[in-house]
């Protein structure tokens, strides 16, 4: 699932919540409840104003399907002048269907709610697709401000547990989700967990047992301490690096950090060497004489161990010892803690361990601010849930009073909750019982600055029902009823599955460019007359929707083992990935018979091609390769390389088993290994270093027929697209196959998946869409 | 991804020294991995992949592996790249096993015959589901006939890339009652017509019976057994 927000504006990397979305203040409008208790299901936005002095128009926060439009009401409309003030009754409602992990789990329905529009724009009508960032209308006026508008998002109890993962408490699972995982990681360390000073051999599990031999490494070592409390770790991987943060969590539900978090350098960017560098550790000899051969994990699975502490794709083998050794804070000092160690599991025979839970955002853990708030059953739109009442109680007598509610909802850390909080609470929307929901305002509260007086009440009623729409929503079996509805604080269900970066089948077709060039070489006659000049052509994209339905799970899945999970990143290695197979069509290279690797040509999603990536491969799978075969495979490659004939890879042949054969095959068929492979290589190339950097795109043009075909070049895309296709970052562009077609990709994907990217006109000036 | 050579050759030595050094420790392959070594050696009587049950000829030096790890699963009908035996355009190809469902064949087929001519077959929610071929596509049916299967086939000739390197695909649905095996592989390389391995492929699809799984016992069956 990919977000945008509700009409901002870009900041720093292009991202429109990293700039905030701006929030009205508490007590105008800030969700979830106002000064006097009422609960308030969304957020009123500020609409920045634009470059030309005009608001930023209202866009979709994500693909879906207009579900309800209310054109606005002209001015003078009396119920729409409470208290003698225009407030603009335009709406959208916008239904959205997407993935958020693999799985009918992680199939989620969710409604996002445009309300108090000055216009509607022409275009949105009931039924009408919308795609995410497309212009649904201009903010409006809310109790006589101007350029506001009340963004809210909802669903019902079976969308709730699936985009959540519960509809309850806190997260007292024992493990985490594995549908759906994104963000970062997390780690419940549970009281005892042995801390040591060195890093310890991954073979070895508890480092104070028996040494297993004389080598250093599988030495006894005496345990530096034990952790005294529960604690929280969280991984976080970006731009190359990985950061260990440690918490705890006091008895009122706020979390401490523990030390300083712990950042190792390039940890992200080596992981693929990290693994390999673990997995040699089970051969190197030094686990002799104990284990002189240990059961080994393959590289993949101890790369799965490093990027989600847990194996996902892969198994770890019952019989296997890996030990997820890493360098973290906790109150008795900083240490190596084994963070492998799941609940009631121990290892031959030895005691069970009390458990290490690995988590995720996807699981929405309590600890890193999550609250799911379901305690007011009452009818009424005040609220009275005892969790929000006692964030607000700042001097806990047990009342929350006006003064205090206005005090407290200014405080920081009551904000910080309110802003995780997803409430269940009625509908403001419904035309029903409006005296049962808002009568509460007549009487005298604690809360309440003042009761209305009966006109006034009146007077707002007549205002709630203009407003109200929900009974005029379609039938919908994931339409929330007005009186069982979950609300999700708006900002931080954006920024949260941003982090997401599941991409449905349709997300990654709307990514393929409409063209792409091509340069056509010149024909030239058996005179070596040139009968046609080379030119350049532009031919329309057709992506093969049979293979991405057949590889888009498995592509998600690589993704996201492979971080690659940043838009940048998904932009890089899908513009690569669309060239390099035909826009999905081709898995294997085409007429590759006369190519001097043949028949290791390329497959897969980026086209691995020689023996030495293919076997590179099957190693990091941990399949077995005879080395001799290997060595006489590299001596034919050799020969291939010089010569420009493939006769002798093509002799080897026959002594290549049936089974690295239809290993070999499985690259080009096995949706699996068709994208595994291809993320494989992104990880030991290290192509997301040169992903990450900011793209600056650069208009080119390229003469088709008279007409100039423009396209954006962008100097760190150009080196990852070398990385894939000649196996190194190089600017020499014209060694790079069909790098325009790549450009044109990316610029296609980054439309979809970033925000915006500014573009340069024909005279240089920048755009927010690219000239095509 | 081609001109890695030089890179990749002095990985490859690394690689091969070390490996060579824990070669002989009992290194694990996962269990999928078995799946896949094992899957490529045997030939069982009855190839399954998903639901789809079925049996199929080894033909012009070809036999399938079946993998059911994954998603979907699949199975590779490996052809032999090199020797005398090895066609010089079909590739070994995936088959995958779907519903029959009409909706789902003409996806898999990314086409669609009405009234004896075939269209794109493109679904959208803003367009319409059908859309003509271009027409240096030639799309053109095949006609497969199974022992106990409908056969839905056609060929599309590439429009687009590098003209040297167009194929003609061949697109392939097998019914047999509510599931169907469906897949693709090029016959043809448009610049050498004349040579044309439809036939073969025709040949291999033509060998497929399919076995239905035994019938489960009914209710009453069961209860009169008590």
């Amino acid at each position: 699932m990919h977000t945008a927000d509700a009409g901002n504006t870009a900041g720093p990397d292009h991202d429109a919540c990293a700039s905030g979305m701006q929030e009205c203040e508490p007590g105008n409008g800030a969700y979830p409840v106002s000064y006097n208790l009422g609960w308030h299901g969304g957020a009123h936005l500020i609409a920045p104003i634009a470059a030309n002095g005009h608001t930023e128009p209202v866009r979709a926060i994500a693909d879906g399907q207009v579900v309800y439009v209310r054109r606005t009401s002209p001015h003078g409309t009396a119920a729409l002048q409470y208290g003698n003030v225009r407030t603009d009754d335009g709406c959208v409602v916008i239904r959205h269907t997407t993935e958020i992990g693999e799985g009918d789990g992680a199939k989620v329905t969710f409604f996002s709610i445009y309300m108090h529009l000055q216009t509607v724009v022409g275009a949105i009508s009931v039924g009408k697709q919308v795609y995410r960032k497309d212009t649904v209308g201009v903010a409006g006026h809310i109790y006589g401000q101007p350029g506001k508008i009340h963004f809210e998002i909802v669903c019902d109890q079976a969308n709730l547990e699936k985009l959540v993962g519960r509809t309850t408490g806190p997260l007292t699972g024992a493990r985490g989700r594995t549908d759906a995982i994104y963000g970062d990681i997390w780690f419940k360390v549970t009281k005892g967990a042995k801390l040591f000073a060195n890093e310890p051999h991954p073979y070895r599990r508890d480092d104070s047992e028996p040494p297993l031999g004389p080598d250093p490494s599988v030495q006894s070592q005496r345990s530096i301490g034990s952790t005294r409390s529960d604690l929280f770790v969280q991984m976080h991987y970006e731009k190359g690096d990985c950061t260990l943060t440690t918490f705890e969590l006091g008895r009122d539900g706020t979390r401490t950090p523990v030390g300083d978090p712990l950042t190792a350098r390039g940890y992200e960017y080596d992981l693929y060497m990290e693994a390999t560098r673990l997995n040699a550790k089970y051969g190197d000899g030094s686990t002799a004489p104990a284990n002189p051969s240990p059961k080994t994990p393959s590289p993949s699975l101890i790369y799965e161990m490093l990027r989600f502490g847990r194996p996902v794709g892969e198994t770890m083998p019952s019989d296997v010892k890996f030990g997820h050794w890493r360098k973290i804070a906790t109150p008795e000092g900083i240490g190596w803690v084994n963070l492998n160690q799941p609940k009631n599991e121990g290892h031959y025979g030895a005691t069970p361990y009390p458990g290490i839970g690995v988590y995720s955002d996807a699981d929405f853990p309590h600890w890193a601010g999550w609250s799911l708030i379901d305690d007011d059953s009452t009818p009424e739109s005040l609220c009275n849930s005892s969790t929000i009442r006692k964030w607000l109680d700042l001097n806990g007598d047990g009342h929350v009073t006006h003064d205090e509610a206005v005090q407290a909802l200014h405080n920081e850390n009551v904000k910080k909750r309110m802003a995780r909080a997803i409430c269940k609470f009625p509908i403001e929307w419904s035309k029903k019982s409006i005296e049962t929901r808002w009568g509460w305002l007549k009487s005298p509260h604690e809360a309440l600055a003042a009761p209305l007086s009966s006109e006034d009440f009146a007077r707002l009623k007549d205002h709630i029902e203009a407003l109200a729409f929900w009974e005029e929503m379609p039938s919908d079996p994931d339409l929330p009823t007005d009186d069982d509805c979950w609300h999700f604080p708006p900002k931080a269900f954006i920024q949260h599955f941003r982090k997401c970066g599941w991409l449905s089948d349709d997300e990654i077709l709307k990514a393929f460019p409409p063209t792409a060039l091509r340069y056509q070489a010149p024909e030239i006659d058996l005179g070596h007359h040139v009968q046609v000049p080379g030119h350049w052509i532009s031919e329309r994209v057709t992506p093969d929707k049979t293979n991405l339905q057949k590889f888009g799970i498995e592509l998600n899945i690589a993704m996201r083992k492979f971080l690659i999970v940043t838009p940048l990143r998904q932009a890089a290695f899908l513009a690569n990935a669309m060239q390099e197979t035909q826009w999905f069509a081709r898995t294997e290279e085409k007429d590759a018979r006369d190519q001097k690797y043949y028949p290791w040509s390329g497959r897969g999603f980026l086209q691995l091609t020689w023996p030495a990536n293919y076997i590179k491969y099957w190693r990091f799978r941990g399949r077995s390769v005879d080395p001799a075969l290997a060595e006489r495979l590299n001596q034919a490659s050799v020969k291939a390389n010089a010569t420009g004939i493939n006769a002798a890879l093509t002799a080897l042949e026959i002594d290549v088993p049936a089974s690295l054969q239809a290993w070999r095959n499985a690259l080009s068929s096995h949706p699996l290994d068709v994208v595994d492979s291809a993320g494989a290589y992104w990880a030991w190339s290290g192509a997301s270093s040169n992903a990450d950097q900011p793209p600056v795109m650069q208009r080119e043009t390229e003469m088709i027929g008279n007409l100039q075909k423009p396209y954006y070049s962008c100097q760190s895309f150009g080196l990852v697209a070398a990385t894939v296709n000649v196996g190194r970052p190089s600017t020499a562009s014209a060694h790079i196959n069909g790098l325009q077609a790549r450009y044109q990709a990316y610029t296609a994907v980054l439309i979809q998946l970033m925000d915006l990217i500014p573009f340069p006109s024909a005279n240089g000036t920048p755009q927010s869409n690219p000239d095509l | 991804m081609k001109n890695i050579y030089a890179k990749e050759m002095k990985e490859l030595f690394l690689i091969t020294c070390f490996v060579a050094s824990i070669f002989f420790t009992d290194a694990v392959a996962q269990k999928r991995f078995i799946q896949i070594e094992n899957s490529s050696l045997k030939i069982p009587e009855k190839y399954t992949i998903g639901t789809c049950s079925f049996k199929i000829k080894n033909m012009f030096g070809g036999y399938l592996s079946t993998y059911s790890d994954g998603t979907p699963p699949v199975g590779i009908y490996n052809l032999p790249a090199t020797g005398p035996n090895a066609p010089h355009v079909l590739q070994s190809f995936g088959i995958y096993c779907q519903s029959g469902s009409d909706n789902e064949v003409d996806f898999e087929l990314g086409a669609k015959q009405v009234n004896g001519q075939w269209f794109r077959y493109d679904p959208m929610p803003d367009r319409p589901d059908l859309m003509l071929f271009e027409k240096s596509a030639h799309p053109q049916n095949v006609t497969l006939k199974g022992k106990n299967w409908t056969g839905v086939a056609l060929t599309i000739d590439d429009t687009t890339g590098d003209e040297e390197k167009r194929d003609r695909m061949f697109h392939f649905c097998l019914i047999h009652k509510e599931q169907a095996l469906c897949g693709s592989t090029p016959v043809v390389w448009l610049a050498h017509p004349k040579r044309n391995e439809l036939w073969m492929m025709k040949a291999i699809l033509q060998s497929v019976v399919f076995s239905d799984p035994p019938a489960p016992l009914s209710t009453s069956a069961s209860s009169a057994a008590k």
